[in-house]
């Protein structure tokens, strides 16, 4: 009996290692040590053994169970980690085809960009604000201390609706600047007033690359005690620094809009040229884009608000052209062209 | 509006150290936006005027000679090809570093001193169209011996181009009257250059104005068109050429010259800033003139010949019930200053400036005096204009005789104007402290008179009480720009951490926007206008519209009702470069409500051309879009009324739980589709974002996952194709109290099936949260399934 257990595992011992894949280690498995297996049928004669003989053959059928069990499981990693060699050494991959790509959209820029001024702004404790596109020429013009005499509607090339004037507002018009907003929040939320209002505006004026009848503005409106100038040059150099990442030197000068008193033009250095002079910045190093001021008295008096206790400041800002100004767009017309070869680059 | 610097330099003396370039950024920086600087002299820089001392044939070249020219310190060789010189020319030599264009072609050169053929030649003798002087003959160099001056020379002083322009930007100085002139712009300059104003040349002395004398009679019957009037009649007068220097002054800043007596007008208007008009008396009949607004039917033909129909706001002066000019505006051909004219009536009158600029911007007409007089003059400036021209008029035209004392009216009388300014609140504007000192200098600097005190009370002078100093603040800005801008510090202002007001519907905005370009869309943006074959186009109703009174284009003459109509063209336009479109737009449409104020509301417009089933592609981002916008359980249903645009049995509705529609969706219209010239069918959805914003929020709660293995079973249905199988899902629900979920997976139509007929497969999971499923759950479902599906007088396939 103990020869023949011995013979049983050496004859195992060479064929477990001589299996090369695991469904034939799988078959020597069965082979000895399976129900109907070369160990079963050995161990089938152990009743007829003595008493004495049975725990002998018991101990040691066990231990050559155990030896050739932990043999087939080495076995198993062998060929395991051949398979995984072989894999590694034949298995290949052109990893220079294209991916597969999710479908892919775009915001349009100007939205974009819009979006990272209203949460630069936000963060600043700017709420933002809206109001209609289809405006009255009173919140228009009036309110915001342009009458109708005034030479500078003549900068306002204005749409008329057709439609009969009321009374108080005057005739239905296309905004022509945000501004409007500003009377709408101060009569809405009353002061202290913190607000942008960026949407769209209509200007009745021949398209070229430079100039379109449609196109984005934003407005910005601080009013509390104590708002001066030093504020305004300050919050405008922090909201661009923001924006594009980077110092940017913000220059004032006057600039006359009837609804500011001063009034101001707001340049800040060209970011193309670092204020060197470029053709963007037509060689003054500066970049115009925000008509700016102390909100004028008879605005924030139309605004209802008291002019004794508060002052603040406005600016108006050219989206539009910041955005052909931040990715150098040639043509404003490309904004409102509908085109998505242009939306699908940004 | 340009300004010359010499005309400039007679009022004011600027100190020697700012050059040019600085003073036109003092400007922009305190005053007003210079356009651009231009330096008459720059291009004649290294240029100046040589004699020609010998001249010899070129020894190697037969067209060409050489020359030995004075240049004025030194003699020089020059190698010439013109063929006009002459021993003892005077010449234009640019000398080597000047600019120059080589025959009057291609871009500019810098010259280099070099030898030509062997023979050194320090610079070029110029033909006039190398320096940018107007067209040369054949090969003639140009010949100034005419200028007699010494050589060495500087050409531009020589050529008299010493001059510097400053063209201002209109815009900046709307509200500025005193800025539209010479004098205005030095008194600016003196303040902030520190140079001294030195104003008008003193008046001649010996003008002798008569008391009595030859005068108009005037009937002013409407007073409200004039607040002061000034005139004067003068015979003998001699209409020629002006003189040289008055040529200069105007053609310096772009004004063409006329006449004497034209030129001494438009001289005095860009000195002063007042213009004057001048009426041939002879033309007048007599002196007896009525000044009115004009009656219907009236008219005048104006100086650019132009017949002109006039109107009850037109302020014009009759003479013999025949109107002769509108005033402050442009004078008649009748009346017109001409060779032949001896006599003259010159006015020079305060008008009003409202008045001026409802005639002129009726008549579309800007002449230079409306320019100015609509930005409210100096009642003042009119005699002192009167006066100025007087004595110019005496000086060009020695014979002339004054025939009468000056006509002065005043309808009425300016007021001083006295305001208060507060020093603090001078510094509560700028965020820092400037001393009462520096304000009282700034703005007497500016010719303001203050009279210290708690507030300080300041007198403004007349050129600036007439329009844009009216209140404190007025003061203000004068004190902060003449100090600088560009002294102010940033700072951020002292205010409390305040979270702003949430605006949802923008943030509901951006969030729409992200999702639907994450399904793959591609956002545009369209005008918001179009035009009336447009809509008509699209079906839409005119009555909806709002219309535009002035529009720029045939296609823009409409408010858009809908996104639909400029989103097709975008199609259109697209689809040259692309097979598949998915495209979509957030933007405003405004539609007419009987109200003052348009419906104006914010729509999320989708598009998609390209598929071969379009309508699902976009019933599915619709129907993904609600799950991911999470905003309120909608339901989509089959279109319950007509959608004008839309394909009637192509189309849905998207309404809220309450049944408030929030959107339509489905096919465009056949008829659409041809008019706007699409190839393909093409699927379009409007979601009412406005109304989706303000229905209220959808909180999700959590639904326990199932522990429990679920069971599911499939049944194929025959129906009709016009069967709306969506429909019959509500009813198959019924089949157990089990039905966890019910899908449609597949649709088939075509052989084997009889025609008109379609089978639909729902697969039906059943799931309960307590057990695992028997097959007697499965087989009671599937009974019950039958039954539902019989009573339905549907067949199972």
């Amino acid at each position: 009996m103990q020869n023949q257990l011995q013979l049983l595992r050496q004859t195992a011992l060479p064929k477990i290692k001589a299996t090369t894949t695991e469904s034939e280690l799988l078959e020597v498995e069965k082979e000895f040590l399976g129900k109907t297996g070369s160990l079963q049928e050995v161990l089938k004669s152990v009743k007829d053994l003595s008493a004495d003989e049975k725990p002998i053959i018991g101990k040691l059928s066990n231990e050559i169970k155990k030896e050739l069990e932990a043999e087939i499981d080495q076995q198993k990693k062998l060929i395991k980690a051949k398979e995984i060699n072989a894999k590694l050494e034949n298995e290949f991959l052109d990893v220079t085809l294209p991916g597969i790509k999710p479908a892919q959209g775009h915001i349009h820029l100007i939205p974009q960009t819009q979006k990272e001024v209203e949460e630069i702004f936000a963060e600043l404790g700017f709420a933002v604000m809206d109001g209609p596109e289809v405006e009255s020429e009173y919140y228009n013009f009036e309110a915001l201390n342009i009458p109708d005499t005034h030479p500078a509607r003549d900068m306002q090339d204005t749409f008329f609706l057709n439609k009969d004037s009321d009374p108080e507002h005057g005739r239905l018009v296309l905004r022509t600047h945000t501004s409007p907003v500003q009377i709408r929040s101060m009569l809405a939320h009353g002061a202290p007033c913190r607000i942008i209002a960026p949407g769209r505006v209509f200007r009745f004026e021949a398209t070229d690359a430079s100039h379109d009848s449609v196109f984005h503005q934003f407005e910005g409106l601080l009013i509390d005690e104590n708002i001066s100038l030093s504020d305004l040059k300050g919050i405008t150099a922090e909201f661009l620094a923001r924006l594009f990442g980077q110092k940017v030197d913000v220059r004032i000068r006057p600039g006359y809009f009837p609804f500011v008193e001063p009034g101001l033009e707001l340049d800040f250095s060209c970011l193309l040229c670092s204020g060197k002079g470029c053709r963007v910045c037509k060689q003054s190093g500066w970049v115009e884009l925000v008509g700016a001021g102390m909100v004028h008295p008879n605005v924030l008096k139309a605004g209802g608000i008291d002019t004794d206790k508060y002052q603040g400041w406005a600016f108006g800002f050219g989206l539009t052209r910041l955005v052909m100004m931040k990715h150098k767009i040639t043509d404003i017309r490309y904004l409102m062209g509908s085109d998505i070869r242009f939306t699908k680059q940004f | 509006m340009k300004l010359s610097l010499n005309w400039l330099k007679q009022y004011v003396e600027i100190p020697s150290t700012i050059s040019n370039q600085e003073l036109g950024s003092l400007i922009t920086l305190h005053t007003a936006e210079v356009d651009e600087v231009i330096d008459q002299g720059a291009e004649f820089e290294n240029m100046v005027v040589g004699q020609i001392d010998e001249l010899y044939k070129h020894p190697n070249a037969d067209s060409l000679q050489v020359t030995v020219t004075n240049i004025g310190d030194k003699q020089v060789k020059i190698v010439c090809g013109g063929s006009n010189l002459q021993v003892g020319m005077l010449v234009a030599i640019a000398l080597p570093g000047s600019q120059v264009r080589w025959h009057g072609e291609g871009d500019l050169i810098t010259l280099e001193a070099t030898t030509i053929r062997g023979e050194n030649s320090y610079g070029m003798i110029c033909a006039s169209s190398e320096i940018g002087l107007g067209e040369s003959k054949g090969k003639e160099i140009m010949d100034l011996s005419y200028l007699n001056c010494q050589p060495g020379t500087p050409l531009a002083e020589a050529l008299n181009k010493t001059d510097v322009i400053f063209d201002i930007d209109n815009k900046a100085i709307t509200h500025r009257p005193d800025l539209w002139s010479h004098l205005g712009f030095a008194r600016e300059i003196a303040a902030i250059t520190n140079g001294t104003f030195k104003g008008l040349p003193t008046q001649n002395s010996n003008l002798q104005i008569p008391t009595t004398g030859q005068e108009v009679n005037l009937d002013i019957q409407n007073p409200e068109i004039l607040s002061k009037w000034n005139s004067i009649i003068i015979d003998n007068i001699k209409i020629e050429e002006s003189p040289k220097w008055l040529q200069e002054r105007l053609l310096a800043i772009g004004a063409r010259p006329v006449n004497n007596l034209v030129d001494i007008t438009n001289f005095v208007m860009y000195e002063l800033g007042q213009p004057l008009h001048a009426y041939d008396k002879a033309k007048l009949g007599d002196l007896n003139l009525e000044i009115r607004f004009a009656k219907e039917g009236e008219e005048l033909e104006t100086l650019d010949h132009k017949s002109r129909k006039l109107t009850a706001q037109d302020p014009v002066m009759l003479s013999q019930q025949k109107p002769v000019i509108i005033l402050g505006i442009m004078g008649g051909a009748n009346s017109e200053v001409s060779t032949e004219t001896t006599s003259i009536l010159l006015e020079s009158a305060t008008f009003d400036a409202v008045t001026i600029r409802k005639s002129s911007t009726y008549h579309n007409l800007r002449s230079d005096a409306s320019q100015r007089f609509e930005k409210s003059l100096d009642q003042h400036l009119s005699l002192e204009a009167l006066n100025r021209a007087i004595e110019l008029i005496i000086q060009i035209c020695p014979d002339a005789k004054l025939a009468g004392p000056i006509t002065q009216i005043t309808n009425k009388l300016q007021p001083e104007l006295i305001l208060d300014l507060n020093v603090s609140k001078v510094n509560k504007y700028l965020g820092f402290e400037l001393s009462e000192k520096t304000i009282i200098e700034i703005l007497e600097s500016l010719e303001f008179k203050i009279h210290k005190g708690n507030p300080l009370k300041v007198t403004v002078p007349t050129f600036r009480a007439s329009k844009d100093i009216q209140q404190e603040v007025d003061l203000i800005e004068e004190v902060i720009r003449i100090y600088g801008y560009e002294k102010i510090k940033e700072s951020t202002p002292n205010l409390p951490a305040k979270s702003p007001m949430l605006n949802l519907a923008r943030k509901r905005e951006h969030q729409a926007r992200t999702i639907l370009a994450g399904y793959g869309l591609d956002e545009v943006l369209n005008y918001s206008f179009y035009s009336k074959k447009d809509f008509q186009n699209t079906l839409l109703p005119e009555s909806d519209h709002l219309s535009l009174k002035n529009y720029l284009s045939e296609d823009q003459t409409h408010l858009r009702t809908s996104l639909v109509t400029n989103l097709l063209k975008s199609v259109h336009l697209n689809s040259k470069n692309f097979t598949n479109l998915q495209i979509f737009e957030i933007g405003r449409t405004y539609i007419e409500n009987g109200n003052y104020f348009p419906t104006e509301e914010e729509k999320i417009a989708i598009v998609i051309s390209g598929p071969q089933n379009p309508f699902y592609k976009l019933k599915g981002i619709i129907e993904a879009f609600f799950e991911d916008f999470a905003h309120q359980e909608v339901k989509i249903i089959a279109a319950q009324e007509t959608i004008p645009y839309l394909h009637p049995k192509k189309s849905i509705q998207i309404v809220s739980k309450d049944n408030l529609e929030l959107g339509i969706a489905g096919i465009i219209h056949p008829l659409v589709q041809e008019n706007f010239d699409l190839k393909n069918e093409v699927a379009y959805a409007e979601i009412n974002l406005a109304r989706l914003t303000h229905t209220p929020a959808r909180s999700i709660k959590f639904t326990p996952i199932q522990k429990f293995p679920g069971l599911e079973f499939d049944v194929s249905v025959l129906m009709p194709q016009t069967f709306l199988a969506g429909q019959l899902i509500a009813k198959l629900e019924k089949c157990s109290d089990l039905v966890h979920n019910i899908q449609i997976f597949d649709v088939y139509e075509g052989a084997n099936l009889e025609p008109n007929m379609k089978a639909v497969a729902y697969k039906i999971s059943l799931q309960s949260p307590d057990r695992t499923l028997t097959d007697a759950d499965l087989q009671e479902a599937k009974e019950n399934c039958k039954a539902i599906i019989a009573k339905a007088e549907l067949k199972i396939r």
